[in-house]
């Protein structure tokens, strides 16, 4: 499904601030990867595109159809993963999927025990059937989340901020299961992690302050500082230098000396050495350097 | 089928209710010290308590942002499913309510001077429908009052303070009429008015004043019936879930 975004802008009744300004997004088939800082308007985006917000100006289009004027139609090849975790801490999975079923309009009882089981396993719960929610951990009910995204087979898969705070070994099995999934459907995946998107979209568009920063290829986004990407390892004098002088994009203490990131476009002095670049990089340098 | 989900998950509950009435009409003769405490002991207790109490989880409906959102993009309208919840908690409150009404028959009414009284119903020939469809109205108009203000204000606890309000309101109203402080015209505005068909002086007193009785039911259904029109209006913008985070 192609999702076309159109000159959305979001103004929130209580704020002046605009959330979203003039954005304009096209989305095809495959992993979609929206990245930003926290508040930089990724959870508004994502709201109004799964239809449970209003857009104060502009339109959206899904397979050249306009989306306010078809919610129903869209709503039916939609799946929803919210920032939130919390579910519904009282059921277990099986009575949490039935739920959602019911609310998607599945009728036969059988049709739903073999969706509910297909779900279960595509996400690795089996086992888990019997616990409650509130006693799944935070991978766990990132699983069940998506196993209830998944459950009316969707075209269209919406998720926002998966992996917040979950242990590298879940996040991986989380990513991965993300992969295996997005065959023949569209993701919109946001974060603010950039490692989440490095392996798993070859589009992204990074949103600033409700802005695209950047729209397109991944790769274009990290070749945009190929060349100028260095590592210094210096001193703390030469590290406030570098602040000053060229945009930071990490700093890391090693035995007390700081390893310097940035991106300028010749080294500072003869120390420093020419790195690839990350994804990470480009991301920090998008967004003007690192701050402190 | 939201409605029969929702019934379903909360049929514990009835159980509850109904093992709490069943031991309330027979062990009621056993505790004078309970039975004491309100002036109109289980009358009282069963008229306005208990339908009240059993309606005020209305108040809490939907209160979960994750549940609406996850029900738009199901497709299903928040207007469907705050109804289908606001429905089972209805029969949930009216059934429980209506059993005990007739009950009534069976129960027995112990003053505060410890004198055993059988109550002394006023039956017309229909008094179950008078007393059924008066209880119902009662927890029609209070589920209705507490679903508008949960809507109106997005909150839980405005509709539990307002809720309250007019119950202490609805109930001085009806001690006063009852007493005698409060002129008997004014039981129109009386949410409690099937007190009145217990026996007692103020029943003969409400039939001399001519059909108070049906307009204050009519005005009653009919405040409900508008609260819930608005409900219905005010939910069609589907901004319910709107306010949590904004």
């Amino acid at each position: 499904m192609k999702i076309e975004i159109k000159n959305i802008t979001k103004i929130y009744p209580r704020g002046k601030k605009k959330a979203l300004n003039g954005v304009n997004i096209e989305i095809g088939q495959g992993i979609f990867g929206l990245i930003g800082r926290n508040g930089a308007g990724k959870t508004t985006l994502m709201r109004i595109i799964a239809t449970i917000m209003d857009a104060t100006e502009g339109e959206i289009y899904f397979d050249g159809k306009e989306l306010k004027a078809n919610k129903d139609e869209f709503r039916s090849s939609l799946g929803y993963l919210p920032q939130s975790t919390k579910l519904m801490p009282r059921m277990n999975i099986v009575e949490f999927l039935d739920y959602v079923c019911i609310l998607k309009g599945i009728k036969d009882k059988k049709e739903r025990k073999e969706r509910i089981t297909n779900a279960i396993e595509t996400v690795g719960l089996v086992g888990e059937e019997k616990k409650r929610l509130k006693a799944y951990s935070g991978g766990m009910l990132r699983r069940a989340g998506i196993a209830q995204a998944l459950i009316g087979d969707p075209k269209v898969l919406i998720i926002d901020e998966p992996t917040t705070g979950l242990d590298p070994e879940e996040r991986l099995y989380f990513l991965n299961l993300l992969s295996k999934i997005a065959m023949e459907r569209t993701i919109i995946f946001s974060t603010h992690i950039t490692a989440d998107i490095e392996h798993l979209c070859n589009n992204i568009c990074v949103l600033e302050q409700g802005e695209v920063k950047y729209l397109g290829e991944k790769a274009n986004f990290i070749e945009r500082v190929a060349g100028k990407m260095f590592e210094h390892t210096g001193t703390k004098e030469e590290e406030e230098t570098l602040r000053r002088e060229a945009t930071v994009t990490s700093v890391a203490y090693i035995d007390g000396s700081p390893c310097v990131r940035y991106v300028a476009e010749k080294p500072f002095t003869e120390k420093s050495i020419s790195v690839t670049p990350t994804l990470e990089d480009a991301y920090i340098y998008a967004l003007g350097g690192v701050k402190r | 089928m939201l409605f029969l989900r929702a019934i379903k998950k909360n049929i514990y509950f009835l159980f509850i209710v109904l093992g709490v009435l069943i031991f309330s009409c027979r062990f009621w003769e056993a505790m004078p010290l309970i039975a004491a405490l309100p002036a109109q002991g289980f009358i009282d207790y069963t008229e306005k308590v208990v339908p009240f109490l059993l309606v005020l989880p209305v108040s809490f409906l939907l209160y979960d942002q994750y549940e609406i959102e996850l029900g738009l993009t199901c497709g299903v309208r928040t207007t469907k499913l705050l109804f289908g919840k606001f429905c089972a908690v209805v029969m949930g409150a009216a059934i429980p309510s209506v059993l005990m009404v007739i009950l009534y028959k069976y129960a027995e009414y112990i003053p505060q001077n410890g004198e055993k009284v059988r109550i002394p119903i006023f039956i017309p020939e229909n008094f179950k429908w008078y007393m059924l469809v008066s209880v119902l109205v009662t927890v029609l108009f209070f589920a209705s009052l507490l679903l508008f203000v949960r809507v109106a204000t997005r909150n839980c606890y405005v509709p539990v303070g307002l809720g309250i309000l007019a119950y202490t309101i609805g109930d001085s109203l009806n001690k006063n009429i009852h007493s005698g402080a409060e002129d008997i015209r004014h039981c129109l505005y009386d949410p409690f008015i099937s007190n009145y068909f217990m026996g007692d002086t103020v029943l003969t007193e409400y039939y001399r004043v001519g059909p108070l009785w049906t307009y204050n039911r009519l005005l009653f259904f009919g405040l409900a019936v508008v609260m819930l029109v608005a409900t219905f209006f005010l939910l069609r913008r589907e901004k319910l879930h709107q306010g949590f985070n904004d």
